[in-house]
C-alpha cells in the first residue's frame, strides 16, 4: 500500500514533467510535438553514455544529456515544425517520422539489448517505515523542483508570461507586441529539458531499451488530455492521477495491463469533457 | 409582421467575464436590422450564440417561432440562418468559386456521390450578384479585403438562407467599398433576405438598418429606428462616454 | 455516377496502367513478381490510410488495428491454431467478410468517439491504442491468438506468384478506383475543406461529422479486405507484423511520399518504398534501412509535402508553361 504511494508519486512526478513539455508547446504554439517523449529516451541513453560509457562525473552527465534533448527539442522545432506551424497534419506526420527515426538512431549506437543504469543516489532510507532506495527519494525531489521552477517561470517572469498570453489568445498576444517565434523558441527548449530530465531518472528508476519511451508517450497523451490541453495545472493533476492508476495496476492488478487504464480513461474523459479538466 | 429570428434572455459567461447579460431582441420578416455597440459589447459572442458555436447558460433563441438551442451549427444553418465572418475564413487552396461552390453541396453523402457539378452556372451568378464578375477563378492571397467580404457575403446567400448575419462586414473598407457593399445588400433585400448588420461603425449603417438595436456590455440599452437609437443617451455615453 | 464525362476521360489512364500491369507476369521473374504483390498490398493499405487522414487531415495513427483485426479475425476462425478449444474451422468465404466486419466494426468503437471532436484528439486516440494493443495482443489469450509468435498455416486463397500477382492487382486497381472515384465527387471535396478549415464547413450547413464518418468507414472497409487477403497471402499472422510501428511507418512513408489526400499518389509511393526497401536490403541491415527511408520520407515531408503527385504537377505545369511561354492558373483539383 504505502509502495503504491511512494511509487506512485514518483511515477506521478516523472510523467508530469514529460507531460508539461508537451502541454506547454501545444499551449505556446497550437502544435503538438509527437517525438516529444523520443527526447526522454535520448536524455536516458546520453546520461548513461556519458556517466558509464565515458566515466564523466554525474554532474557533468546531467548535465550534457539535458543539453541534448534540449537541443534535440529545438532542431525538432527550428529544422522541421516551425515551416508548418499552421498545418497540423504535416507535424503530426513528420514528427511522428522523426519520433522513430531517433529510435532507430538510438538502437544503432547504443544497440537494442536493457542496460542498467547506477543509481544517482546510492543506498536505501526509511520512508513511513517502509525501504525504499534513495535514488527514488531524490528523483522525486529534483521532479517536484523543477515542476516548482516552471511554475514560477511561467508566473513570474516576462518570457513566461508572454508564454501564457499566447496560449489564452494568440492574436492579442502578438498585437500587444509578443514575438511568438521566440517564445516558441523558448519553450522547445525547456519541454526538452524536462524531458531530458525525466529521462535521466527513468533510467536510473527502471532500465534503458530503445522502446523505453512508447509508455511514457502513451501516458502523456492520456494526462493531456484528461487535464486539458495547455493548461499546466491541469496536467500536474492529471499526471498524479494517471501516475497512480499505472502504479495501482502494475503493482496490484496485472503487469500486462499497464497502458489499458489509461486508454480507457482517455477515451471516457473525450466522449464525457473532451475538454478535460481545464482544458482551453 | 413575423419574428424571423428571436432571442431570449441570452446569457453568456466566459469565466469571469459575462460577455452576453440577459440579451432580448428580434428581427422580423423584411427588415434590415442593425446590431450595433462599442467595441466588446457582445455582438459577435451573440452571433456565435445564434449560430451554435457556443451554447448560452441562460436563454432561448427562436427561429420562426421554433425553439432552436438543442440543434448543432450546420442544422441551424439548413433551416435558414447563415452567417460571414469578422475576419474573412476562405479556403486558402481554393480558387474562390470552388469555396462559394461547397455552400451548395447538400448534406447527404448519396447526393454527393451522384454527382450535381452544374451547379457551377449558379455559382457563377451569385458570385457576380455580389460584384465578383471577373475574379471568380482567382485565390483568396490574391484578392482584396473588400473582395474577401464579398466572398463571405456570397457563401452565405449561396446557402438560400433566410436570414443573414454580417459580423463586421464594413470594418476596414474604404468609403467607395461600404457604399457598393450598402447597395449591395439593399438589392439583396428586395429578393427577400433578411439581415442583421453588425457594424460598430455608426454612419456606415444610416442608409442601411430599418431597425436598430444596441448593446453594451452585453445588455441592451437601446431599441427603435436609427435616428431614434442614434441620439438616445445611453447610446452616446456608450460610444463616446459623454 | 459522377459526371461520367470528365471521368471517361480520366479513365484512359486507369486502362493504361490496367493493362500494362497486367501484362507484366509475362516479362518478369517470379521473384519480381512477389514483391509486386507485397507493393500491391502496400498501397491498398496506404490508399485506404490516404482517404481518411489524407482527405479529413484526421490523421489515423491506428491503421495497423483496423488491418490486423482484419486479420487475427480471418486468421483465427480458418486454422486450428485458433480457438483450440472449440475447433471452429469455417471457410474462407466466411471468415474474411468476418474479418473485414470486424475492422469496421472495431475501428467505429474505438476511434468513433474521438473523431467527434475537433482538434488532435483522434490522432492521440489512435495512436494510444495502437501502443497498447501491442503489447496486448502479445499477453492476452495467447491460446487463441498465438501469442507473440502469432498464428501460422493459414489456408491461401490462391496459390502461386502468378495468381497472387493477378489477385493482389485487381483488389488494387478496385480499390483505388473506387475511392478515387469517391475522392473526386463532392464528398471529396467537402472533406478536403474540413482538413482546410472545419467549422467553415459547418457553417455552409454541413454535417462535418457525418462526411468524417464516411470516410473513416471507406478507410476501415478497405483496410480491412487489405488486410484478410494479405493475411491468406502470407499463410501467417503476428503482433509483430501486424501491430508494428514499422508497418505503420511504411503506410504513412508511402502514403506522404506519394502524396497525401490524391489517392493516386500513395499508388507510387507503395511501389517506391517496397522496391526501395527491397533494394536496400543486401546493402543495409535492419535498423540502418529503417533509418534510411525514414529520413528519405521526412526529407520529402518538410521539402515537398504533396509529395510525388505534386512534384509530378509542378514537373507538368513547368512544362505546359514552357510550351505557351506564359503564367498559368492551376487547375482545379
Amino acid at each position: 500500500m504505502i509502495a503504491i504511494a511512494i511509487q506512485g508519486a514518483l511515477l506521478s512526478g516523472l510523467y508530469a514533467l514529460i507531460a508539461l513539455g508537451f502541454t506547454m508547446i501545444y499551449g505556446v504554439g497550437r502544435v503538438l510535438n509527437l517525438s516529444h517523449a523520443a527526447y526522454v529516451m535520448l536524455g536516458a541513453y546520453v546520461y548513461f553514455h556519458c556517466l558509464q560509457l565515458v566515466g564523466l562525473p554525474v554532474g557533468l552527465s546531467m548535465l550534457i544529456a539535458i543539453a541534448v534533448s534540449s537541443g534535440a527539442a529545438l532542431a525538432t522545432y527550428v529544422g522541421l515544425v516551425r515551416r508548418y506551424l499552421h498545418n497540423p497534419t504535416i507535424v503530426f506526420v513528420s514528427t511522428f517520422i522523426l519520433a522513430l527515426v531517433l529510435n532507430y538512431v538510438v538502437v544503432l549506437i547504443w544497440g537494442m539489448e536493457t542496460k542498467n543504469v547506477w543509481p544517482v543516489v546510492e543506498g536505501i532510507t526509511l520512508v513511513m517505515g517502509h525501504t525504499v532506495s534513495k535514488n527514488l527519494v531524490a528523483a522525486l525531489i529534483v521532479s517536484w523542483l523543477c515542476i516548482g521552477g516552471v511554475l514560477l517561470f511561467v508566473r513570474k517572469t516576462h518570457l513566461g508570461r508572454a508564454m501564457r498570453a499566447l496560449a489564452m489568445d494568440r492574436k492579442g498576444a502578438i498585437v500587444s507586441g509578443i514575438n511568438p517565434d521566440r517564445v516558441n523558441l523558448m519553450t522547445w527548449a525547456i519541454s526538452g529539458a524536462l524531458a531530458g530530465v525525466a529521462g535521466i531518472f527513468f533510467g536510473s528508476y527502471t532500465y534503458l531499451v530503445p522502446a523505453m519511451w512508447h509508455m511514457p508517450m502513451v501516458m502523456s497523451f492520456a494526462i493531456v488530455i484528461i487535464g486539458g490541453l495547455g493548461s499546466i495545472e491541469g496536467t500536474l493533476i492529471a499526471a498524479h492521477i494517471v501516475g497512480y492508476m499505472q502504479t495501482t495496476t502494475t503493482l496490484a492488478i496485472d503487469e500486462r495491463l499497464r497502458g489499458v487504464f489509461a486508454l480507457i480513461i482517455m477515451i471516457v474523459v473525450l466522449v464525457v469533457r473532451p475538454k478535460g479538466l481545464f482544458g482551453k | 409582421m413575423t419574428r424571423l429570428l428571436e432571442v431570449k434572455g441570452l446569457t453568456k459567461r466566459f469565466g469571469g467575464v459575462v460577455a452576453v447579460n440577459d440579451l432580448s431582441f428580434h428581427i422580423e420578416e423584411g427588415e434590415i436590422l442593425g446590431l450595433m455597440g462599442p467595441n466588446g459589447a457582445g455582438k459577435t459572442t451573440t452571433f456565435n450564440l445564434i449560430m451554435g458555436d457556443y451554447k448560452p447558460d441562460i436563454g432561448e433563441i427562436l427561429f420562426q417561432g421554433e425553439g432552436i438551442n438543442r440543434l448543432q451549427t450546420y442544422e441551424r444553418v439548413k433551416l435558414g440562418i447563415a452567417r460571414t465572418y469578422q475576419v474573412p475564413r476562405p479556403y486558402n487552396g481554393l480558387p474562390i468559386i470552388e469555396d462559394i461552390r461547397i455552400s451548395t453541396i447538400p448534406d447527404s453523402i448519396t447526393k454527393c456521390l451522384r454527382g450535381q457539378k452544374q451547379e457551377l452556372e449558379e455559382v457563377t451568378q451569385i458570385g457576380e450578384s455580389v460584384g465578383l464578375k471577373d475574379r471568380l477563378l482567382k485565390y483568396p492571397g490574391e484578392l482584396s479585403l473588400g473582395d474577401l467580404r464579398r466572398v463571405e457575403l456570397a457563401k452565405a446567400v449561396a446557402l438560400n438562407p433566410r436570414v443573414i448575419m454580417l459580423d463586421e462586414i464594413f470594418a476596414g473598407l474604404t468609403v467607395h467599398e461600404i457604399t457598393e457593399i450598402s447597395t449591395l445588400l439593399v438589392e439583396k433585400r428586395k429578393t427577400g433576405l433578411v439581415f442583421i448588420v453588425v457594424s460598430h461603425d455608426l454612419k456606415a449603417l444610416a442608409p442601411l438598418v430599418d431597425r436598430a438595436v444596441v448593446i453594451q456590455f452585453g445588455h441592451l440599452i437601446a431599441e427603435g429606428t436609427y435616428d431614434e437609437v442614434v441620439h438616445n443617451e445611453k447610446v452616446k455615453k456608450a460610444y463616446f462616454g459623454m | 455516377m459522377v459526371n461520367w464525362i470528365t471521368s471517361i476521360k480520366s479513365f484512359r489512364w486507369w486502362l493504361i496502367a490496367i493493362a500494362v500491369m497486367s501484362l507484366l507476369p509475362l516479362f518478369v521473374p517470379s521473384s519480381f513478381l512477389r514483391i509486386c504483390i507485397m507493393a500491391n498490398f502496400m498501397v491498398i493499405f496506404a490508399i485506404s490510410w490516404d482517404m481518411m487522414s489524407g482527405y479529413t487531415g484526421y490523421v489515423s495513427f491506428g491503421h495497423p488495428f483496423l488491418i490486423g483485426i482484419a486479420g487475427y479475425v480471418t486468421a483465427m476462425l480458418s486454422s486450428q491454431g485458433g480457438f483450440q478449444t472449440t475447433h471452429i474451422v469455417l471457410p474462407l468465404y466466411a471468415t474474411m467478410p468476418l474479418g473485414i466486419a470486424a475492422a469496421v466494426g472495431g475501428g467505429m468503437l474505438f476511434f468513433l468517439p474521438s473523431m467527434r471532436i475537433r482538434g488532435p484528439y483522434f490522432s492521440l486516440v489512435s495512436l494510444a491504442f495502437l501502443m497498447v494493443l501491442n503489447r496486448l495482443m502479445i499477453a492476452v489469450r495467447p491460446d487463441m491468438t498465438g501469442g507473440d509468435r502469432g498464428l501460422t498455416s493459414l489456408p491461401y486463397v490462391v496459390t502461386g506468384a502468378v495468381d497472387n500477382y493477378w489477385l493482389s492487382l485487381s483488389l488494387m486497381f478496385a480499390i483505388a478506383i473506387g475511392l478515387w472515384l469517391v475522392a473526386k465527387s463532392d464528398v471529396g471535396h467537402v472533406l478536403k475543406a474540413i482538413r482546410m478549415d472545419e467549422d467553415v464547413v459547418e457553417s455552409s450547413g454541413l454535417s462535418t461529422y457525418r462526411f468524417k464518418r464516411f470516410a473513416f468507414i471507406l478507410s476501415a472497409l478497405t483496410a480491412g479486405i487489405g488486410g484478410v487477403f494479405y493475411t491468406h497471402y502470407m499463410g501467417s499472422i503476428s503482433p509483430s507484423g501486424a501491430f508494428d510501428y514499422i508497418f505503420l511507418l511504411n503506410i504513412i512513408v508511402s502514403t506522404v511520399v506519394g502524396g497525401m489526400g490524391t489517392i493516386i499518389g500513395p499508388i507510387f509511393g507503395g511501389y517506391f518504398i517496397t522496391f526501395f526497401v527491397e533494394y536496400l536490403r543486401p546493402v543495409l541491415e535492419g535498423a540502418w534501412r529503417f533509418l534510411a527511408y525514414s529520413l528519405v520520407a521526412l526529407a520529402i515531408v518538410y521539402l515537398r509535402p504533396g509529395g510525388f503527385y505534386a512534384i509530378a504537377h509542378d514537373i507538368a505545369g513547368w512544362f505546359r508553361a514552357k510550351r505557351r511561354g506564359g503564367i498559368q492558373y492551376d487547375q482545379v483539383t
